[in-house]
């Protein structure tokens, strides 16, 4: 049987599983809309890692140059996308919870 | 000063006069600029900085509704005896701005780094903006939200390194009751819709 943290755990798996689809697409749009190309807003992702944390991810090999769209080169302005995003996501996360779990986790844990 | 213009001035204000030396020259003098030195426009002299506006969001978490009531109408216009303002209080709203160094020396690029930490703490920052009417001065809290380095040694800057360190900055700011006012008291009378879409994120096309 398991216990109300292991039960927590899974259940926050399962909530990611679902939030961070939501959550890549809302970057996807702050990039498009910060005029990011196409071909590198497509490699940009919201994941769980393993402590549980909401990271933004993308290949090794984009590296250079997401990080040349977010913080700009010698050459060019920086295009944020990814701070915007993820000043705006606590938001997004609150809005998901709020209106989505808080009650499905209150019964999963027994509170109801 | 206008909301946003007076948050970038006092910014620049308060990361100019950074001095770094080196053995030709121990107190060589940063010069700050909004946004990148264009070389035709102006001249890049190493050590710089560069202040760029890359968001601004609605502090909503902050956001009080209500009522003044003060004799300068926030700041914005010069009192006269016997008359007093109502205005509603302003609206919330971070700033952020991403500071950029960029230096050719090792040296420098230390000191630079040194010195904006003191100035850009993670906790307890601020930053003075005075008020319109230069009567009074405002503190507001301004967070360290995330540094990165980001050293090029070759490629587009011609096989010369080039030192730089982006800190993110969040100041919290406000918009000053006649600004939104204005805003507020305008309708929208027509919706113009683009019939012909030619911009549409990847993720909302069909597969």
């Amino acid at each position: 049987m398991q216990n109300g943290a292991e039960t927590l755990e899974q259940y926050a798996k399962e909530l990611a599983a679902e939030l961070t689809p939501r959550l890549t697409t809302d970057l996807h749009i702050i990039a498009h809309q910060s005029g990011w190309p196409e071909d590198l807003i497509k490699v940009l992702k919201v994941d769980l890692s393993p402590t549980l944390q909401l990271e933004v991810t993308y290949p090794e090999e984009n590296k250079t140059e997401v990080e040349d769209m977010e913080y700009g080169t010698p050459s060019q302005l920086p295009n944020a996308a990814i701070r915007p995003f993820i000043l705006r996501a606590p938001k997004i996360i609150e809005n998901f919870l709020e209106t989505r779990t808080l009650p499905e986790m209150f019964v999963k844990l027994g509170v109801w | 000063m206008a909301f946003i213009l007076a948050e970038e001035t006092a910014l620049k204000s308060y990361v100019q006069g950074i001095k770094v030396g080196d053995d030709f020259s121990p107190n060589r003098t940063v010069k700050v600029w909004f946004g990148y030195p264009d070389v035709e426009v102006r001249e890049q002299t190493f050590p710089y900085i560069t202040i760029d506006l890359i968001d601004v969001v609605p502090g909503n978490e902050r956001q009080t509704y209500g009522y003044l009531t003060d004799t300068d109408y926030s700041g914005t216009i010069t009192p006269v005896g016997g008359v007093t303002y109502t205005h509603p209080i302003a609206v919330a709203y971070d700033l952020v701005f991403q500071v950029t160094t960029y230096a050719r020396h090792p040296r420098h690029d230390i000191a630079l780094m040194q010195q904006l930490f003191k100035k850009f703490p993670s906790k307890y920052g601020y930053l003075i903006v005075p008020n319109d009417l230069g009567t009074e001065n405002s503190s507001r809290s301004m967070f360290l939200d995330g540094f990165i380095k980001r050293d090029t040694v070759e490629g587009e800057t011609g096989n010369r390194r080039l030192l730089r360190n982006v800190f993110t900055v969040r100041v919290l700011s406000e918009m000053t009751p006649d600004v939104a006012a204005a805003v507020v008291g305008k309708q929208v009378t027509t919706v113009n819709i683009n019939t012909t879409t030619s911009s549409i994120p990847s993720t909302y096309t069909p597969a």
